[in-house]
């Protein structure tokens, strides 16, 4: 049996990580963009990153964690970007709140069941464009990754405090959308 | 589709703290004691429960659909990359050197048709310039022939005087 060096130990360990947590991070960045591919370019962006980057994790928070914060940042030197700033006008392949509304997983459910569905998460995306970037970010992890307060907080690099306060205000617009459509 | 009770099946399934607790940790309590109103306070808060687990599962519904294959390669071992590089490099240059090397080998063997078309078209302005020379030496032989053998008639009466090997006939 051969010894594996450091670096092969290294790159095991992220290929690891990789696998574990890839649709975690597609999945908040498509739900931060609403933009398959431009979910799919991030969520490569933010590996990369990670991969230059891992030799310096001292894995003093979860790897997930260390992951979204990237991808959060990733997010945001995107959307700063001039270049960019320019297409994001003019051209964007992000899909509107009825068309990302229709995606309901699939299972036993009467039509009526299915049109109240499809109409609460019709709501809540139109609460979601609403948000500011910082307050959008803290909902998704919160209510899509499930992450906790505390995980949520060094992800996104806020107190505690800060991120309980943008979550509250972030379901009080949900709360007004729904009371609103209602 | 997703009724009340799924969702938070779901949100158990997961292993997770569920996203309702978290809610609740995030919103401002409405009164510490029971109301008149408690019924239609639960009852909004159980309709943004059940969207908010609609929309966490919506959300996962439709990241399960939309990824690709994934490039785990491409994003773990950039040295493959630099790898390939050097391979299309390597290949790109192998199809120059085919591409110049055929360009070379198709012009020498045209260069060698050429000159043996040439060649052969002179054998045959050759040929038949010594065929056209020989049709003429047959000709002027047959017009020798000819002209030898016809007498103008100024000298016919000579000519029945002669006798064919040339002596003179006695009479």
């Amino acid at each position: 049996m051969t010894r594996s060096t450091a670096p092969e130990i290294a790159r095991r360990e992220f290929s690891q990580v990789v696998a574990d947590h890839r649709p975690q991070l597609f999945r908040f960045l498509l739900a931060s963009t609403r933009d398959p591919d431009l979910a799919e370019t991030l969520t490569q962006d933010c590996l990369l990153k990670a991969h230059r980057n891992w030799a310096g994790f001292r894995g003093e928070s979860s790897a997930l964690t260390w992951l979204m914060r990237i991808a959060i940042n990733v997010q945001k030197d995107h959307w700063r970007n001039r270049r960019i700033q320019f297409w994001r006008t003019t051209r964007t392949n992000s899909v509107d709140v009825d068309e990302a509304s229709d995606w309901l997983p699939s299972g036993a459910g009467s039509p009526e069941q299915h049109l109240l569905a499809r109409e609460q998460v019709k709501q809540v995306w139109r609460a979601v464009d609403g948000l500011s970037p910082r307050q959008k970010s803290v909902f998704l992890l919160r209510h899509v990754e499930e992450m906790d307060i505390a995980e949520i907080a060094v992800a996104t690099g806020l107190s505690q405090g800060t991120v309980k306060a943008h979550l509250s205000r972030a379901l009080a617009r949900v709360r007004a959308e729904m009371e609103g459509t209602r | 589709m997703i009724s009340k009770d799924e969702a938070k099946k779901g949100l158990e399934m997961t292993g997770t703290e569920s996203t309702l607790r978290g809610t609740r940790e995030a919103t401002p309590t409405r009164g510490a004691g029971p109301s008149l109103c408690s019924g239609a306070v639960n009852g909004a808060q159980d309709a943004v429960e059940e969207a908010l687990g609609n929309f966490r599962l919506s959300v996962h519904a439709w990241s399960e659909a939309a990824k690709r294959p994934i490039a785990l390669e491409a994003a773990t071992r950039p040295h493959s990359m630099a790898w390939r590089r050097t391979l299309a490099w390597a290949m790109g240059v192998v199809l120059a050197a085919g591409a110049a090397s055929g360009g070379l080998y198709e012009r020498h063997h045209r260069q060698a048709m050429a000159e043996q078309a040439r060649e052969r078209q002179l054998q045959l302005e050759q040929r038949e310039a010594a065929q056209r020379a020989a049709e003429m030496d047959q000709l002027l032989a047959n017009v020798d022939r000819d002209v030898s053998q016809e007498v103008p008639d100024a000298l016919e009466p000579l000519a029945r005087m002669m006798t064919d090997d040339g002596g003179s006939k006695k009479e």
